[in-house]
This record gives structure tokens, C-alpha cells and sequence, in this order.
């Protein structure tokens, strides 16, 4: 939830600051001034909401790999790497080890 | 609920095997709500129960599964047709499954599940030496296939025929030289096979991936102390040295054992390992 | 020589296999020195799926001698399970195993698992019990005595999910934090008798 709500407010943040600074060349016209630059909040404000808007939709989309390549074995043992689910039989002692299971979910 | 679906969703994800556990968070949790609201997850829950209920023999749980997921997809869907095959291979009907899966090979010849479940097939029933010349067949076309490299390696593993054993475990390093796992594998293989030094380099090589598979370090001691007794007989300079090397990496092998043991701080076992290392060195 | 067997070493064996319903497993089983009759009193279970491998076999029989030496045991019975349904018939990795065994004692046996009798249920025993003489096998079941209450304390040992905590000498070495002596179960069984 935290993620999403970071990614929202930077997205409110960065179009109020859209918005701030169209605001303000429109004042800078009315009052017949030379434009030189953005006020320093408008420009500020929009460099931290481009920052959560980074760190939110970055962790929005799932979590990183690690970046070495060995990572992602190193925690697997072949009870899960060596299963292989596309050459799965069933004629082993399952058949009738777990007929206990029939008995206990009929009653 | 969300916990048990997450749950559901590691061991899909990651193999896990325990189907006995997958039936029981089925039929604890899951199976008497509405699941629509997992989205299209409801269908590879399903699928998983439905394998895991085949694996306990759970017919009519199977059966129900199949039912719900038949309903959604369409009769002609080649996964569902699979699903149907499969239960009968449950049921030890191995002609109507081998009739569904043929049917639809012929459909589509580049269809690699039906092809392996063929394979599977001859494994149920015992025909090891059949199992093995058709994954070769299949591994001819579909060289980059993990798993049937490894179902292959096996396969000749039983089969006690370590030479051909090695090469897929080869075929399996070559695909991912970044796995400890089929480094251990391989020097495990050879090591079966009396080629200790060989084997003593790819437990190295395992151990420097990955430091805490512990069988590399076990494996590093074996290794060299073989290679120590069989250089023992012969008296000339280069066996001292090889002596002296090879004693250098035994102590070296013990002292990281026993260190880890330590850190358990499981005081009794490492007692046991430690005597057991001894009497290992004495022996 | 007549032999029985208690109820750890039953349970034992049963958790090992209903661990891994999908897959062949071995161990080996533990007796007190005696010279009257083998009585089995533990039993340490050791791998699942490839049993044809070497090296960590020869690991974990020289720590469980390390065991037995410290309890005063010794290993006079080693089990196997196939993993097909239809197959309880040793094979040559049960021979190998089984003559490295007798080198220390020639009396041990061997317990070959027969799967279709595993609905404990319906059946007391589900192994056979044979004997290696002059390298082929002699029906040694008779012989042997298996109490009546063992197979309802491995099967309810299995309904309340032992089996899980079970830990093989395969699991000790992929993480060396579990203990392949399976102390818990034993006291267990304790509390429930």
C-alpha cells in the first residue's frame, strides 16, 4: 500500500508543479515582467516528486533480482530444482500411503 | 485466505513437492469459497490441486478440479485434454491417456508437453530402458531442455551407467554454469565413478560459488583422501608431495566443517562429526 | 536369527516414506549389541531420489558409526523403498550397501519396502525382511515381530503432519541447522505412550 500511495502523491506532486509553473508565466505575462526563471519551490517540488515517482514505480513493479548471476541458486537445494513437474508419475507408494486422507475428509 | 494462496503460489513457482500440504491448504481454506476474486490465478490453483490430488490418489478432489476447469475452457483445449490424460494415467489407464496424448501430437508435432508425458508414461510402467531412448529422441530435437537433461541424467543414474550420467550432467553444466548445484552434481557423478580428481575440482569449483553448500566441503575431503591412499603404495618424491598437498586440503576441508558445525552450536552433532572425520582419516 | 523392532524405528522408516510418497529412499536402521536376538531401536533415514550416488553415502555412514559408538549401537538393518509402485525387489544398490553393512555385522538385514502395503490401514507391516546369504537373498519375515500398536503410532504420527518435520540425511546436508537424528520425533512418541 505504502508503494502505491508514494507513486500517487509523486504523480499529484509533479502535476501541481506542472500546473504551479504554468501559473506563474501567466502572472509573469499579466504583470508585463521578463521572464527569467521558475521560483525556486516550483522547481524543487517538482525534482522531489520526479524522485517518488522513481522509488514508487520502481517498487510498484515487484521486487529486484539480485545482480549476481550465481544469486539465484544459492539458496535452492534439488529437492525443489530437481523436481520436474512435466515428468510426473503416479504410480508410486502415494497410491496407498495417502488413502488414510480419503477416510479422514469423507467423515 | 491470502496467506494460503501465497503459500499455493511459492511451491507452483518453485516445485515445491509436498502435495500431501498443497490437498490440505486446498481443503482447509480454499475450497469452499468463491475464488473468482483471484482472477485468472483461480485456473493454476486448480491445475496444482488437481496434480497434487493425482499425487495422493485423491480421485474424486481430481475429479472436481477438472469438472470446474473443463467448464471454463473449452473441451479442445490442448491443456485441458492434457489434464484428462493425466488422470487416467492416475487411474493406471495407460492406453486411453497414450490414445489423448497421441491424438494430440498429431495435432501439433511441436508440442514438447505431450511428448514428455509420453515419456512419463513409459517410466509408470517401468520401462526405464524405453524411457531413456526416447528422451534421447526428444533431446535431439529440443537441446536446451533443463529438465529433461536432468530427467535423463537420472534415468541413466538408476540405470547405474555413470559415464552417460556425466555427459548430461556436462549438458547441464554447459546450460547453466552458474549453478553450484550441477557442479556438486557432476563431481558427485565422477566421484561414483573412481575419477576422484576430476571430482575434487568440480567440488571446488562448486564450493566457490557457493560456500555454503555444505557436500562440496565433504566432497573436497573425500576426494583428496582417496587420492592420498592410492598414491600411498607407490614410494617416490612426487607422491610426498602429493601427499603433503593433498593432506593440506584434507585439514583444510575438516577445520571448514567443523567451523560451521560450531556455528550451529549443536554441541552433540558436532561431536559425532568430528569423531567421525577422525576415525574417516584413520580408517 | 529372530529379530523385532520397535516403535521409533517403525515410525521412523514410515514418516521417511511419507515424506517422499514420489520417490525411492533408504536408511539405515539401528540395533543394541546382542547376540540373542536384533532388537531395532532407531532408525536413521538417509536419501531420496538417487540413491546410486557414492560419496555422501560414505559421509553419512561413517557419522552414524560415529553415533553408534557414542550410544552403543550398531547398524544391523538397512532399508530401501522403490520408487515404483510394483517394484520391492532389491536391486544392485541394495546389494552394494547391504555387503558394506555386513562387513561390520554379518547378521544385518535388509528391509525391502513393498509400497502397495503402505495403507497402513490394512496392513502391520509394510517391508519384507531379507537376508544376504552367499550374495542372493533369503525371506528372513517370519522371523521377525512387529508389534500391533506400531502401525497406528506411525499413522497418526503421519496425520498429524510429522512426516514434514522428518529430516533425512539428504535435508541434514542442504542445510546442516537440521539434525538428521530427528530427536523430536523421538520424544514424541514418548509423550503419546
Amino acid at each position: 500500500m505504502g508503494k502505491k500511495l508514494l507513486l500517487i502523491v509523486g504523480l499529484i506532486a509533479l502535476a501541481h508543479a506542472g500546473y504551479s509553473a504554468a501559473q506563474h508565466r501567466v502572472f509573469i505575462r499579466l504583470t508585463e515582467q521578463q521572464f527569467q526563471t521558475l521560483p525556486a519551490d516550483i522547481i524543487f517540488q517538482t525534482l522531489l516528486a520526479f524522485l517518488a515517482c522513481c522509488i514508487g514505480s520502481v517498487q510498484f513493479f515487484g521486487r529486484f533480482k539480485p545482480i549476481l548471476i550465481t544469486a539465484e541458486w544459492q539458496n535452492k537445494t534439488w529437492d525443489t530444482l530437481g523436481n520436474r513437474p512435466s515428468f510426473m508419475t503416479f504410480n508410486h507408494r502415494g497410491r496407498y500411503l495417502y488413502r488414510f486422507l480419503q477416510a479422514s475428509s469423507s467423515t | 485466505m491470502q496467506a494460503a494462496v501465497e503459500k499455493l503460489r511459492k511451491y507452483r513457482d518453485e516445485n515445491y513437492r509436498c502435495h500431501d500440504e498443497v490437498l490440505e491448504i486446498w481443503q482447509k481454506h480454499l475450497s469452499q469459497r468463491n475464488l473468482s476474486s483471484l482472477g485468472d490465478e483461480k485456473w493454476l490453483i486448480l491445475e496444482q490441486v488437481l496434480k497434487s490430488a493425482l499425487q495422493c490418489n485423491q480421485l474424486d478432489v481430481a475429479d472436481k478440479c477438472t469438472e470446474i476447469l473443463a467448464k471454463q475452457f473449452k473441451q479442445t483445449s490442448r491443456r485441458i485434454s492434457t489434464l484428462y490424460a493425466m488422470s487416467y494415467e492416475a487411474r493406471d489407464d495407460y492406453d486411453r491417456a497414450d490414445k489423448i496424448y497421441q491424438s494430440l501430437s498429431q495435432d501439433n508435432e511441436t508440442d514438447s508437453t505431450v511428448r514428455k508425458r509420453q515419456i512419463s508414461i513409459l517410466k509408470a510402467q517401468n520401462k526405464i530402458k524405453d524411457a531413456i531412448n526416447e528422451l534421447n529422441g526428444y533431446l535431439q530435437l529440443y537441446q536446451t531442455d533443463v529438465e529433461a537433461w536432468s530427467e535423463l541424467c537420472e534415468l541413466y543414474l538408476i540405470e547405474h551407467d555413470y559415464a552417460k550420467a556425466a555427459f548430461c550432467a556436462e549438458e547441464l553444466l554447459l546450460i547453466n554454469p552458474h549453478n553450484h548445484l550441477n557442479h556438486e552434481r557432476y563431481a558427485s557423478i565422477r566421484y561414483s565413478q573412481g575419477l576422484y580428481e576430476v571430482a575434487r575440482s568440480y567440488y571446488f569449483s562448486a564450493y566457490k560459488i557457493n560456500s555454503s553448500n555444505i557436500r562440496t566441503l565433504y566432497g573436497i575431503l573425500l576426494t583428496s583422501m582417496n587420492l592420498m591412499n592410492r598414491n600411498l603404495n607407490t614410494t617416490s618424491t612426487t607422491s610426498a608431495l602429493n601427499r603433503d598437498e593433498n593432506l593440506e586440503y584434507i585439514s583444510w576441508a575438516k577445520d571448514k566443517l567443523i567451523e560451521k558445525y560450531k556455528e550451529q552450536s549443536n554441541q552433540e552433532l558436532t561431536s559425532i562429526v568430528d569423531i567421525s572425520l577422525q576415525n574417516l582419516m584413520t580408517g | 536369527m529372530n529379530s523385532e523392532i520397535n516403535s521409533l524405528a517403525y515410525s521412523k522408516m514410515f514418516l521417511h516414506l511419507a515424506k517422499y510418497p514420489e520417490l525411492s529412499v533408504n536408511g539405515v536402521l539401528l540395533s543394541q549389541k546382542s547376540d540373542l536376538i536384533l532388537h531395532f531401536v532407531d532408525c536413521v533415514p538417509l536419501f531420496h531420489g538417487i540413491l546410486s550416488l557414492t560419496p555422501m553415502l560414505e559421509i553419512s555412514l561413517t557419522q552414524i558409526d560415529a553415533y553408534c559408538s557414542k550410544r552403543n549401537l550398531i547398524i544391523s538393518g538397512y532399508y530401501q523403498a522403490n520408487e515404483n509402485l510394483n517394484d520391492s525387489q532389491p536391486n544392485l544398490i541394495a546389494m552394494k550397501i547391504m555387503e558394506k553393512i555386513k562387513e561390520n555385522n554379518p547378521d544385518a538385514l535388509l528391509f525391502m519396502i513393498d509400497n502397495r502395503l503402505t495403507d497402513l490401514d490394512e496392513n502391520d507391516r509394510f517391508y519384507n525382511v531379507l537376508s544376504l546369504i552367499d550374495k542372493s537373498w533369503k525371506d528372513a519375515s517370519v522371523m521377525h515381530t512387529v508389534s500391533d500398536e506400531h502401525a497406528h503410532i506411525a499413522l497418526s504420527l503421519v496425520q498429524r503432519n510429522f512426516h514434514r518435520k522428518l529430516v533425512d540425511f539428504d535435508n541434514h546436508l542442504d542445510s546442516i541447522s537440521l539434525d538428521w537424528r530427528n530427536n523430536q520425533i523421538k520424544e514424541e512418541i514418548d509423550r503419546t505412550i
